[in-house]
């Protein structure tokens, strides 16, 4: 079966993209990983890369077109397969480089669905979106029973049952999952949804903001479809506060807490490739060549989790104004596309807000997220007296399809050592 | 309350004279509709007992007794004009929109022109191009004027007598070939508010808007589709201007279809109307398919009686409307 490739998400706001450039062409051969075409949003330039091993085919698309998150842009035939696009797919009779965005085919086949995906594709009575909104259903996932794949109300009704018992229906496909999971400004009436039931007499109801509709969504399905597990522990921290103290003093910026924990966690990660994965379905892990280190940063707006790429090959002296920088823009709102994908690891610290200890939700599809408490004195015995002892409680989210207990703990053990002894990390 | 069944003429007529009786400023004014009771009957028998000075037959000038009424009217008079066609309205415009429809805001409430202008629209009965016309959105899009188009007896004399209280001119419309329709009518007095529309069937599938003659051929549709399993509620509007958008919304609220069924053309005709205000507004949201439209055809009407048949709506017509709306496959009408 060929693999399509898409148009994909680049940032939470993203809805479209332009096509710059095709780097290869029409059944040429490409490995997963090779850039396939480039693209640009408003924010960024992002080359597409093969999300398969195979033939390019049927290439949909011009340079300078305009495409939705979603259409499809080429399929990757595996090699050797003999290329069939799927039943019902637009010109399946006409060579390369059919517009992407023709009006559907008059079957409701998936195929038609994913042009439906483009926003402008999606034909639906104005009673079917209400019904959609109101019930947190995309539109765009629901076959529509009139001509072109309209959708009705009755198709709405009738996906929210599929939906409320999905075990009664196996014969319906599973749900898209996009390749990040799909945003509220997504949402095709462009409005905010109605929601159901009213609020009580005694609260009032506000619209929450981008940012966190996306991230209640976000959560919602991590912590619904990952199987968390949590190793929490007390890392001696004076070896820490030491390093900090000395090089306060000579780093302009001044460095904090949450920098040296970026530092130590990316490098130590290196040593743990199953806590910087991703599980894929079909009972894969793909482990992650590099550490791009999510840090966790409130805003007004909500949690946003902006991306340090690269962490583990930076040096303490630009990951300091990287990691503030980044803060920084993140607080002010101005981050891009760019700046929020690619993460495979995440860090929450919430220790300056005075908390002892957490537990953090992975940020999917990561395998684990580190949840850092406050910096406590605790009485240590040791060579019979009591000692004082700094500690700080870290608690660590793994996801237990990618890693177990034993990895996590590992883990736990090698960034206590390297927060004891830095030069470990050298 | 003594109730029989009486037809729309009797009724329109049994409204002149229980108001003419209780009110001596109430007179009925027009062509032939005193010696000869009018073209089609409706002031029969009313000149021999109000006399000519309340039953006045006029020459055939529109502009002149219309006028005369709207200064009647002004004076603090009751008149009830008769234009024996709705189609030679064209000969009083300028009293009706100019004149009648102003005075009250040109004039800051001080003066006001309580008149009723009865007339009979609308085709079916051969009478050509014409004498055949539906142009009740002309006075819809007047404001100033209300407008009114029952369906029914019971309404026709409730209606009238609401429009003769009323302060403001209003448009009376009455169609020919409703006028020997029987219905169920208290013999006392009764007053149908003026901008109530009716709910005349209930059904959830389909809202079927409507108004005058052509509420019957929707009442008759709506049986065929019953029969087909498809119930239609039926909303009569009764009074154009104002216009009871309201009670279309709550029923397209249930049903998610609009069908609106109009004999007027349909360019620009009152259904146009009916369909904006639904769309526009929040009601938009509650429509599962487009809004259509069943209407006259954007032409005069023809002499020939098949080619009339043709271009004028039909129960068949609106069968047909709400059956395209509903099947799935199709959605549409138009």
């Amino acid at each position: 079966m060929a693999t399509e490739l898409k148009v994909p998400k680049l940032g939470m706001d993203m809805e479209e993209a332009n096509i710059l450039r095709w780097i290869v062409e029409e059944g040429q051969s490409v490995e997963k990983g090779d850039p396939v075409l480039e693209i640009d949003t408003d924010k960024v330039s992002y080359e597409v890369e093969a999300n398969a091993d195979g033939v390019i085919r049927r290439v949909r698309g011009e340079e300078g077109e305009t495409v939705p998150v979603g259409a499809t842009l080429a399929y990757i035939a595996a090699p050797g397969e003999e290329f069939e696009e799927p039943v019902g797919a637009n010109g399946a009779s006409s060579p390369a480089a059919q517009p992407s965005l023709p009006d559907a085919a008059p079957t409701a086949t998936e195929e038609t669905r994913e042009h439906r995906n483009g926003r402008r594709g999606v034909r639906a009575s104005p009673a079917a979106r209400r019904a959609a909104a109101t019930r947190g259903i995309f539109i765009e996932d629901i076959p529509g029973s009139g001509p072109g794949g309209r959708i009705y109300l009755s198709d709405v009704l009738e996906a929210d049952v599929r939906q409320a018992t999905p075990d009664e229906v196996p014969q319906e496909a599973p749900p898209r999952t996009p390749a990040v999971p799909a945003t509220g400004a997504q949402h095709p009436s462009g409005a905010p949804a109605p929601v159901e039931p009213p609020p009580a007499e005694d609260a009032e109801r506000e619209l929450l903001s981008r940012v966190r509709r996306v991230g209640a969504e976000r959560t919602a399905k991590s912590f619904g479809d990952v199987p968390h597990f949590y190793l929490t522990r007390d890392l001696e921290a004076d070896g820490l506060l030491e390093l900090r103290e000395r090089l306060k003093a000579k780093m302009y910026p001044a460095l904090s807490l949450t920098e040296l924990f970026a530092l130590a966690i990316a490098r130590t990660l290196k040593g743990h490739p199953r806590l910087n994965a991703r599980y894929v379905d079909g009972g894969y892990v793909d482990l992650n060549r590099r550490v791009n280190l999510g840090i966790a940063t409130a805003t007004d707006e909500g949690l946003v989790v902006p991306v340090l790429k690269g962490a583990d090959s930076l040096p303490l002296r630009e990951l300091v104004p990287a990691v503030k920088e980044l803060i920084g823009r993140a607080r002010e709102g101005k981050l891009g596309a760019d700046d929020l994908s690619g993460g495979t690891f995440t860090v929450s610290n919430l220790g300056m807000m005075g908390v002892d200890a957490f537990d953090a939700i992975i940020n999917a599809p990561q395998a684990g997220i580190l949840a850092l408490g406050r910096v406590r004195t605790v009485p240590e015995w040791r060579e019979g007296a009591w000692l004082p002892l700094r500690v700080i409680s870290a608690t660590l989210s793994v996801d237990h399809r990618v890693a177990d207990g034993a990895d996590g703990a590992r883990f736990l053990g090698d960034l206590q050592a390297a927060l004891s002894d830095w030069e470990l990390l050298l | 309350m003594p109730e029989r069944e009486i037809t729309y003429r009797e009724a329109v007529r049994e409204a002149m004279v229980g108001a003419m009786r209780e009110n001596d400023e109430v007179f009925l004014m027009g062509e032939d509709v005193g010696v000869y009771g009018g073209a089609f009957g409706v002031s029969r028998g009313m000149i021999e007992e109000f006399g000519e000075e309340r039953v006045v037959d006029t020459p055939i000038s529109e502009a002149g007794y219309v006028g005369l009424c709207t200064g009647a009217a002004l004076m603090g008079m009751r008149p009830i004009a008769e234009i024996q066609f709705s189609d030679f309205m064209t000969h009083c415009m300028d009293q009706l929109v100019n004149q009648a429809a102003k005075i009250r805001y040109m004039f800051g409430g001080e003066g006001r022109v309580p008149m009723v202008v009865r007339t009979p629209g609308g085709a079916g009965t051969g009478a050509a191009a014409q004498h055949s016309q539906s142009l009740e959105a002309w006075f819809v899009h007047t404001p100033g004027l209300k407008v009114v188009m029952p369906s029914t007896p019971y309404d026709a004399k409730g209606l009238l007598l609401s429009a003769i209280d009323d302060p403001n001119t209003v448009i009376f419309y009455e169609h020919k070939l409703l006028y020997n329709k029987k219905g169920t009518v208290p013999e006392e007095p009764y007053r149908v508010p003026l901008g109530e529309a009716n709910v005349s069937r209930i059904g959830d599938d389909v809202t079927i808007v409507t108004a005058g003659l052509m509420h019957h051929y929707v009442l008759e549709a709506a049986e065929a589709l019953a029969d087909a399993g498809v119930e239609a509620e039926v909303v009569d509007l009764r009074t154009l201007s104002p216009m009871d958008d309201a009670a279309v919304r709550r029923s397209i609220e249930k049903t998610g279809k609009l069908v609106v069924v109009e004999e007027d053309v349909k360019t620009a005709g009152w259904g146009a109307e009916v369909v904006s205000r639904i769309v526009e507004g929040e009601s938009f949201y509650s429509l599962d398919r487009a809004p259509a439209r069943v209407a006259g055809a954007d032409v005069p009407i023809p002499y020939n009686r098949d080619l009339e048949a043709h271009v004028r709506p039909t129960p068949e017509k609106v069968v047909e409307a709400v059956r395209n709306l509903v099947d799935a496959r199709k959605g549409v009408y138009a």
